[in-house]
Formats: C-alpha cells, sequence, structure tokens
C-alpha cells in the first residue's frame, strides 16, 4: 500500500467506512507493538498501549493532514501514549516489569525472543534498554531498532534536531554503562560464588 | 536510510574503543528480533471502533476541499453563460465605481458638477439646502473627510442663478462662509449665492 493508497484508505473511513480501518491496523501493528514492547518490556502492556494507540489515531484521524505520511503520525501517537503510561506507572515501573514478566503471556515473548536472538543475548540487552530512562530509551529505540531518520526522531520527540542527536546519543553511552555493571555485577556474583 | 556515522562523531573525543563498543551495541540493537502482535489485536481494535461522525467543522472543510464533478448539457451552458452575462452588465451598470467617495446630487434637471464645500470639523451633520432644491435638506447630507474635518457635495445643476446655504447637526442654518456673493433672505439673514455657468466644474 502506497501512500496514495494510504490516502484513499483514510479517506473512506473519514467518509465513514469504519471498516477500512483494518487495513492500516494490519499494516502497522507490528512496528506499533514492537516499540510499546521494547518501551515497556510487557507483552501485555505492549498489547494494551497498541490497542489504544490505533483507537486514538482513528478518533483523531479527522485530524491528521492530508499528503502526509501515516506512518509517523501513528508513531507519535503511540508514543506519547506509551509515554504517558510509564510517567503513571513510573514509581512502581520495577516491580510491575517483574510481576509483568511472571506473566504467561510475557514469558512466552520472552522465549520467543531467546528463540529468534540465539545467542546475540536479547534479554540482556532489552534489560539494560528498561533500565534506561524513558526519555533516552525510547531515542535509541527509535534511532537504532526503528531506523528512523533524526529529522523523524525529533518530531516525534518534539524537539530540536540536534536535541534529538543529543539525547540519542547520551541514550547510547548509557546503555552501555549499565550494560558494562550488570556485566560488572554478574563476574563479582560469580567469583565471590567461587 | 541515513549514515550513522554523523553520530558517532560525538564520540571523536573518546577512545577508538569506545567508539567501538557503542558501534556494536548499536548493532545488537538492530538485530534485536521483530515480535509478533497478539493475534486477537486486530479484532479487537475493529469491535472498539465505531463509525462516527467527525466535527461538522471538518466535515464542512472537507466537503469544501473535496473536488466536485457536474455534468451539463449545452443548453444548461448556454443559460449559465446568459445569467453570467446579465449579471455582469447589471453590476457595471448600477455598481458605483470605485474611487474616493463623494456625496453627488442632481437638481432638477442635471447639469455641471459644482462642488461645495464647508470645513466645519465640530459638527455632527450638515446639509445643504437651497433654492435647487426647494429649501428641502432631505436627500442632500454632504459627506465628511475625515483627514481635514470638512464636509462635501458634489451638485448636478443646469446654468442658473442659486441661493443656498448649511443646516448643521439639524438646526442651525449659516451661509457659505466662502460664498462668493450673498443675498438677503428677506428675514434679517443671509444666504449664498451660487451662480452656475455652462460647462464648468467648480468647487466652492
Amino acid at each position: 500500500m502506497d501512500q496514495l493508497e494510504e490516502q484513499q484508505v483514510i479517506s473512506a473511513i473519514l467518509d465513514g467506512d469504519a471498516d477500512a480501518y483494518v487495513m492500516l491496523v494490519n499494516r502497522y501493528q507490528q512496528p506499533i507493538f514492537n516499540l510499546a514492547y521494547r518501551m515497556t518490556g510487557c507483552r501485555a502492556d505492549a498489547a494494551d498501549l497498541t490497542q489504544d494507540a490505533f483507537l486514538k489515531a482513528y478518533e483523531q484521524l479527522y485530524r491528521f493532514r492530508e499528503g502526509k505520511k501515516f506512518f509517523p503520525w501513528l508513531y507519535t501517537i503511540a508514543l506519547n501514549h506509551t509515554r504517558n503510561f510509564l510517567r503513571k506507572s513510573k514509581t512502581n515501573r520495577t516491580t510491575a516489569i517483574e510481576d509483568c514478566d511472571l506473566h504467561s503471556d510475557s514469558h512466552y515473548a520472552a522465549q520467543e525472543e531467546d528463540k529468534i536472538c540465539g545467542r546475540l543475548d536479547c534479554q540482556r540487552l532489552q534489560g539494560a534498554l528498561l533500565a534506561l530512562p524513558w526519555e533516552y530509551r525510547e531515542a535509541v529505540i527509535l534511532r537504532y531498532r526503528e531506523e528512523l531518520p533524526m529529522e523523524d526522531i525529533a518530531s516525534a520527540l518534539s524537539i530540536s534536531l540536534s536535541g534529538a542527536k543529543m539525547r540519542v546519543y547520551r541514550g547510547l553511552k548509557k546503555l552501555r554503562e549499565i550494560l558494562e555493571l550488570n556485566d560488572d555485577g554478574k563476574q563479582n556474583a560469580s567469583s565471590s560464588t567461587c | 536510510m541515513e549514515s550513522r556515522t554523523p553520530l558517532l562523531q560525538h564520540a571523536e573525543l573518546e577512545s577508538e574503543g569506545e567508539s567501538e563498543a557503542l558501534l556494536h551495541i548499536t548493532r545488537q540493537i538492530r538485530q534485536m528480533p521483530y515480535l509478533d502482535p497478539p493475534e486477537t489485536l486486530v479484532s479487537a481494535v475493529l469491535d472498539a471502533i465505531r463509525p462516527r461522525q467527525f466535527p461538522w467543522r471538518y466535515r464542512v472543510l472537507r466537503w469544501a476541499r473535496s473536488p466536485r464533478s457536474f455534468t451539463l448539457t449545452p443548453l444548461q451552458v448556454a443559460c449559465v453563460a446568459s445569467v453570467l452575462i446579465l449579471l455582469s452588465f447589471v453590476s457595471a451598470l448600477y455598481l458605483p465605481k470605485s474611487g474616493p467617495r463623494q456625496a453627488v446630487q442632481g437638481g432638477p434637471q442635471g447639469g455641471a458638477p459644482i462642488t461645495l464645500m464647508l470645513t466645519m470639523p465640530e459638527a455632527r451633520s450638515v446639509s445643504v439646502v437651497g433654492t435647487f432644491n426647494a429649501w428641502d435638506e432631505n436627500g442632500y447630507e454632504m459627506k465628511r473627510d475625515e483627514t481635514k474635518g470638512a464636509w462635501t457635495l458634489v451638485l448636478q445643476l443646469p446654468a442658473g442663478h442659486y441661493e443656498y446655504a448649511f443646516v448643521l447637526d439639524g438646526h442651525t442654518i449659516i451661509p457659505d462662509p466662502q460664498a462668493e456673493f450673498y443675498e438677503d433672505d428677506g428675514f434679517g439673514n443671509q444666504n449664498g449665492v451660487l451662480i452656475v455657468g455652462n460647462h464648468h466644474d467648480k468647487a466652492i
């Protein structure tokens, strides 16, 4: 579906054909779900957030400007919604993630990832991403996982281009520190066990 | 896809080892797998939405912006063209021409244009009465020029001899201070005298 077809679908929805929305949901559910999952680390939360993001986008569709790309607009909605969710659950985020990991659904996601990742140790990286403050987390994910151009990241985060670059870079450095800290912790634990 | 190099230019001050470590992390992030969303997600979204009426302002705007196709028969085109031509004639005949606005009044038989002017900024209204309008001020109100505080009225009068005066604020009658001649009105007051020759335009 190219941009023109996408615009036709949007026009049909705005003309009252709500069923046409299925085409947009089918097309974009995976990237939105993965964004939410990388941000929350919880499959159940990610599914809820994805659903909410699509519902919000539908409600606000009349504000979407014709001629623009739909995906960055939807992405911004999903990102804002996820951000609000993280803000609200900031105080008990660690507990929530732990609870979530025990949940069978998310456990399934972790197992799936392990299977796909193989020896790349995705869980270690995902854990480090979740330990990153969410302002940096979203910037790093958008840049390196979703591979968005810096301009789109700046737009999605409502910050300047230089601000986006700085946030991505600092996020990356912090991520490295967390990974090193985790590695040191494991080594210390194993050496003390020995 | 944008090059990754510019971002890592920030790391120029860092050691080569650190840059390599950061690059390694970015590679790892890129290789993180894409998970499939739950199969029920699409149906859950579609169950939750319902056809809705978007705000009326938006609908009007959308309607106005949408291109429309009209089918006309040659006869209809001819009718529309006739109406448009008729309208353009009517507007050319009756609509006021552009230019500075000035009050213009015709005398009993029309004639040469005469501009009467009175500088009286403190007046709220000024009219002209005279022998050309049987001393009836209705329809002979002067227009105020806001910049100069002057009141003007253009009269179309045939050649002749006229007496006239100004009526201030509907009750005070004064003669034109700039009149060339004056005549007694028989009641102790004076009127201005206006002598209109053939084919001239004069401000008095």
